[in-house]
C-alpha cells in the first residue's frame, strides 16, 4: 500500500484512486489511475516505472477478455479520461482524436460532416485507443481493411513516461520508421496510445442491406460470398451458420448452409446493379433499415463466452468451415477475408482442433480465465518471437505495461 | 562489416548510396516471380523483380500490383519495400505497406526470418509493417508476398486546364472534400507544361496553361459518368478553362505521357535537377504552393512543380547547374526553406522518397529526440551493431540541420 500512497501523493487524488484489492484478469488491483491529459498520463507512467508497479491498461473495457491473464498488474490504468477531438478537418477527412474517446462519440461528429469511421468493431463502449491497441474490426472490414491502414499517426507514451509521436496528420508519409504499425495491435505492451490521427472514409451516397437463406452446400455459399466480396460496393459480406444464424434469422430454424448478409455502399447505380445481381443469383431480398441487421451481426460477432477468430486463405475456407460445422460450432464467416468467427458453448478444444487441422491462424477473442491460463489466446508464437521479446525488453524494460498479456505472455 | 542493400538504385534520397568502408549487396539478381496465386490474389516474388514486370505477369489473371512509382519500369519490389514506395495511384490504393502481406528477411547476423503471413492476419507485433519503409536499415528482404488488386472494370481520365496552380489545388481540395475518391489526381504547373511541350514527351497541352490537373477515376462503369460530371462541376467553380475527357486508351496514355515524361523533360532545362518531396494537409496545398514559388523566386531559382495533389504530396523541382557554387548554395537553402514551410503547415519532409542521406538532418523538423529514440529502439532490436545501411534514415547529429551540402549527398563535383 505504501507505494500506491506515494503514487497518489505524486500524482494527486484526482488521478489515483486507491481501493481495497479487487481481482481482474488474475491481477489483484489496488488502485485505478485516470489521467486526464497526455501530461498526466506521462507523469503516471514515469511514476509507475520508477516504483516498478505494473498496470493493466484499459480503454472502454469492451475487450478485456481478449488477452492472456495479467497476474503481475497491481493497478488499472484507464485512458477514459483522455477524451476529445483535437482537430477535425472536414475538407480533408482527417481527425486528431484522444485515445479514450468512445468510437460512438467520434462517429457522431464525423457522420455529420460527410465522413465515416474507418472501422466498426463491436462493443458500445469501445474507445479509439482500445480499438487500435487491439486492432479491432467489425463486419465492414471487407471494405475498410485493417485499422492499421487508417492510422496516419500516433501519440504514444512509453513506459518511461516519455511522450512520443510517429507518423503525422498527412495521408502519405515515409518520414521515419512506421512505428504506428508496431503499436497498432500490440495490446498496450509497448506503450500507451494517447491520441491518433485517423484517415476517415467518405460516407457513401447510399447503403442497402440484403439477406438470403442459402440452401446449397457450404462450398457453393462460400463461392458466392467470395464473388460478392469482389464488388467494390460490398461493405459487408457475411455467411452466418448455426446458433448466430438462428439469432439473426428471427428465431426460425435455417436449413442448408446458412444466412448470407450483404451490405452494399456506394453510388446509387452501382448499388442497384449489384443488388439486382445478388437477387438473381440467390433470391436475396433487401431488408428494412429498422431490422438493423448489420448492427445485430456486429453485436453477435462480439458475443459469446468462447469465441475465436480463425484465418486462412479464402480458397481454404471450405475445409475449415466443414470442420467447424462438423464440430457443431456456430460461425460467422467473412468469405472475402478468409476469416471465420467460431462460437463454442463447450470449451475451446473443438476450435483448437479445427484450427490445427486446417492450419488456420487463431485468436481467441473470448475464453474463460481458467482456459486462458493454459492456452495462449494469440496462438503459440512463431520463429520471430525472439524479436518480439527483445522489443518488449527495449520499450518496457521493467515490464510495467500489461505484463503477460500479449502473445507469448510478454 | 557494414553493408548497403541495393535494388535498382532509382531511389531519390540516396538510400542505396554506398558509404565508405561498406559492401554493397546487390539484390537485382534475385528476380524470379516464385508464385502467383490468382485465386487468393497474391504473389510471392524475389526482391529483384521489377515493379512493372509483376503487373505484366499477373495481367492475364485480371490482376495488377497497385503501387506504381514513376520509376516502375526499372525499380524493384525489394527497393519498393525498403522505401514504402508510393506513386500516382496511392491516392486510392495506398502505398507499398498496404500491399505487403509477408516477408522473408535476412538480419545483419545472417539469421533468416519469416515475418507476417499470407493471410495478412498473423498475430503478434506487426513486424512486416515496421520493416516496410525502414530504408534497408533493419535487414535485407529476400522474398516478398504481395497482395494483388483486380484491374478495375472501367477507367475515366480527365485533363483539366486551370489559369494558375492555386486554383487547380483548390479544385483538388474540393474533390476530396466532396467525398469522391479518385484513383489519382496529379498537377503540372506552367513551367512543367512548357518543358513537357517543348520536349519529346509533348502531349498537346496548351503551352500557356497555368496548370494542368490529371484526374483519374476507376471502378464500376455505371457510376463513372456521374463522377466525371461531379469533377467537372467542381472544376468549373474553380475557374477551369478547359476539360478534356480521354475518349479511349490512346488518349489516356497521351495524358499520362505528359505526367510521366515531366522529369525527363526537365532534363532539358538545366544540367541538374533537385526533385523535392514533401507532404502537407491537402487543404493547405494552395497556400503552401504559393509560398514555395515565393521561396524559389527569392533565391532566383528555376522551379517547376509536378505533384500528387490528391495526397498533398508536393514535388517542387529545382533546375540548376552544380558547376555554379553560388547557385548550388541557393538550391540547398531554398530546399531547407521549402521543408520548413511544409512542416509549419502541418506536413512532413518526405511522402515517398524516404529520408536516406538527403533528409537525415532534417528529421528534427518533424521529430523530437524522444521520437527518434523510440525508432532507435526498434532498430537496435534488428541491427544492434548498426552495420545495416549505416548513416541513412537517422540524423548524423543530435542537433539542428547540417549546412554542409556534402552531408546531404551533394558533392560539388565538377560536371563533365
Amino acid at each position: 500500500m505504501r507505494s500506491f500512497e506515494s503514487l497518489q501523493q505524486t500524482l494527486g487524488e484526482e488521478v489515483v484512486e486507491l481501493h481495497p484489492p479487487r481481482s481482474l484478469e488474475d491481477a489483484s488491483l489496488e488502485a485505478c489511475l485516470r489521467p486526464r491529459d497526455g501530461d498526466e498520463l506521462a507523469r503516471s507512467l514515469a511514476a509507475l516505472s520508477e516504483q516498478e508497479l505494473s498496470v493493466l491498461v484499459q480503454g472502454g473495457g469492451s475487450r478485456m477478455q481478449l488477452g492472456n491473464p495479467c497476474p503481475r498488474a497491481r493497478a488499472l490504468l484507464s485512458t477514459q479520461g483522455l477524451v476529445g477531438i483535437d482537430e477535425f478537418d472536414s475538407n480533408d477527412g482527417v481527425v486528431l482524436v484522444r485515445a479514450g474517446t468512445p468510437l460512438s462519440l467520434l462517429a457522431e461528429t464525423v457522420d455529420q460532416s460527410g465522413w465515416q469511421l474507418p472501422f466498426d468493431p463491436p462493443g458500445p463502449t469501445t474507445t479509439v485507443g482500445g480499438a487500435l491497441a487491439t486492432s479491432a474490426t467489425g463486419p465492414r472490414r471487407q471494405q475498410f481493411g485493417s485499422p492499421r491502414d487508417s492510422v496516419l499517426g500516433l501519440q504514444v507514451v512509453l513506459s518511461s513516461g516519455q511522450r512520443t509521436r510517429c507518423g503525422g496528420r498527412v495521408v502519405k508519409n515515409v518520414t521515419g520508421y512506421d512505428m504506428a504499425k508496431l503499436y497498432t495491435g500490440s495490446f498496450g505492451s509497448l506503450g500507451v496510445i494517447e491520441a491518433t490521427w485517423l484517415r476517415l472514409r467518405p460516407r457513401p451516397r447510399v447503403a442497402t442491406v440484403a439477406r438470403a437463406e442459402l440452401r446449397g452446400p457450404a462450398s457453393e455459399s462460400l463461392r458466392l460470398g467470395r464473388e460478392v466480396s469482389r464488388r467494390g460496393s460490398a461493405r459487408v459480406v457475411a455467411l452466418v451458420a448455426g446458433g448466430p444464424a438462428a439469432q439473426l434469422g428471427e428465431g426460425s430454424e435455417l436449413e442448408g448452409s446458412g444466412l448470407l448478409v450483404v451490405e452494399y455502399a456506394g453510388d446509387v447505380p452501382e448499388v442497384e446493379r449489384d443488388i439486382a445481381w445478388l437477387q438473381d443469383q440467390c433470391g436475396a431480398r433487401e431488408v428494412s433499415e429498422e431490422s438493423r441487421l448489420v448492427e445485430r451481426l456486429r453485436a453477435l460477432q462480439g458475443a459469446g463466452a468462447i469465441r475465436a477468430r480463425l484465418s486462412v486463405l479464402p480458397s481454404r475456407l471450405p475445409a475449415l468451415l466443414a470442420r467447424l460445422s462438423f464440430a457443431g460450432l456456430g460461425t460467422i464467416t467473412y468469405p472475402g477475408l478468409g476469416v471465420v468467427y467460431a462460437f463454442s458453448e463447450s470449451g475451446a478444444t473443438a476450435i483448437l482442433r479445427a484450427a490445427r487441422a486446417s492450419d488456420a491462424e487463431l485468436l481467441f477473442e473470448a475464453l474463460p480465465l481458467a482456459s486462458r491460463r493454459e492456452v495462449d489466446v494469440f496462438g503459440e508464437p512463431g520463429p520471430a518471437f525472439p524479436i518480439a521479446r527483445a522489443l518488449k525488453q527495449r520499450f518496457d524494460p521493467s515490464g510495467i505495461l500489461n505484463p503477460g498479456r500479449f502473445q507469448g505472455r510478454l | 562489416m557494414p553493408f548497403v542493400p541495393r535494388g535498382a538504385g532509382t531511389g531519390l534520397s540516396g538510400g542505396a548510396h554506398p558509404v565508405p568502408g561498406s559492401v554493397v549487396i546487390e539484390c537485382s539478381r534475385m528476380k524470379s516471380i516464385v508464385e502467383v496465386d490468382s485465386d487468393n490474389r497474391l504473389a510471392v516474388v524475389q526482391p529483384g523483380v521489377v515493379n512493372a514486370d509483376l503487373s505484366a505477369a499477373v495481367a492475364p489473371f485480371g490482376l495488377f500490383y497497385a503501387p506504381d512509382p514513376s520509376s516502375q519500369l526499372v525499380c524493384t519490389i525489394g527497393g519498393n519495400v525498403a522505401e514504402n514506395s508510393g506513386g500516382p495511384h496511392t491516392l486510392k490504393y495506398g502505398a507499398t505497406t498496404q500491399h505487403v502481406l509477408a516477408l522473408e528477411v535476412v538480419l545483419p547476423d545472417g539469421e533468416v526470418l519469416r515475418l507476417g503471413s499470407r493471410t495478412g492476419m498473423a498475430s503478434g507485433f506487426d513486424l512486416v509493417g515496421a520493416f516496410v519503409g525502414s530504408e534497408g536499415t533493419l535487414g535485407i528482404v529476400t522474398e516478398v508476398t504481395v497482395r494483388l488488386s483486380e484491374i478495375p472494370e472501367a477507367i475515366e481520365t480527365l485533363l483539366l486546364i486551370f489559369p494558375d496552380v492555386v486554383s487547380a489545388c483548390r479544385a483538388v481540395g474540393d474533390v476530396i472534400g466532396s467525398g469522391l475518391v479518385p484513383a489519382a489526381m496529379e498537377i503540372l504547373d506552367q513551367r512543367t507544361v512548357r518543358a513537357v511541350e517543348e520536349s519529346v514527351y509533348a502531349a498537346g497541352l496548351p503551352i500557356d496553361a497555368g496548370a494542368v490537373l490529371i484526374a483519374e477515376l476507376d471502378g464500376a462503369a455505371c457510376v463513372l459518368a456521374s463522377q466525371v460530371r461531379r469533377i467537372e462541376e467542381i472544376a468549373s467553380a474553380n475557374q477551369v478553362t478547359e476539360v478534356r475527357v480521354a475518349a479511349n486508351d490512346a488518349e489516356r496514355a497521351l495524358f499520362w505521357k505528359a505526367r510521366k515524361g515531366a522529369f525527363g523533360a526537365m532534363g532539358r532545362l538545366a544540367p541538374d535537377l533537385y526533385v523535392h518531396d514533401a507532404v502537407v494537409p491537402r487543404a493547405r496545398l494552395p497556400e503552401v504552393i504559393a509560398k514555395v514559388c515565393e521561396i524559389c523566386d527569392q533565391h532566383r531559382l528555376r522551379l517547376s512543380n509536378v505533384f500528387h495533389a490528391g495526397d498533398g504530396n508536393l514535388h517542387p523541382n529545382i533546375s540548376f547547374d552544380r558547376r555554379d557554387p553560388d547557385e548550388l548554395k541557393r538550391v540547398l537553402q531554398a530546399g531547407s526553406e521549402i521543408l520548413e514551410t511544409c512542416v509549419a503547415a502541418g506536413g512532413v519532409i518526405t511522402g515517398e522518397h524516404g529520408v536516406g542521406v538527403e533528409k537525415r538532418d532534417f528529421l528534427h523538423l518533424v521529430f523530437s529526440n524522444a521520437d527518434l529514440d523510440a525508432m532507435r529502439c526498434l532498430r537496435a532490436v534488428f541491427d544492434p551493431e548498426l552495420v545495416c545501411n549505416p548513416g541513412k534514415a537517422f540524423p548524423t547529429t543530435r542537433f539542428c540541420a547540417e549546412s554542409d551540402p556534402k552531408a546531404r549527398g551533394y558533392d560539388a563535383v565538377p560536371f563533365e
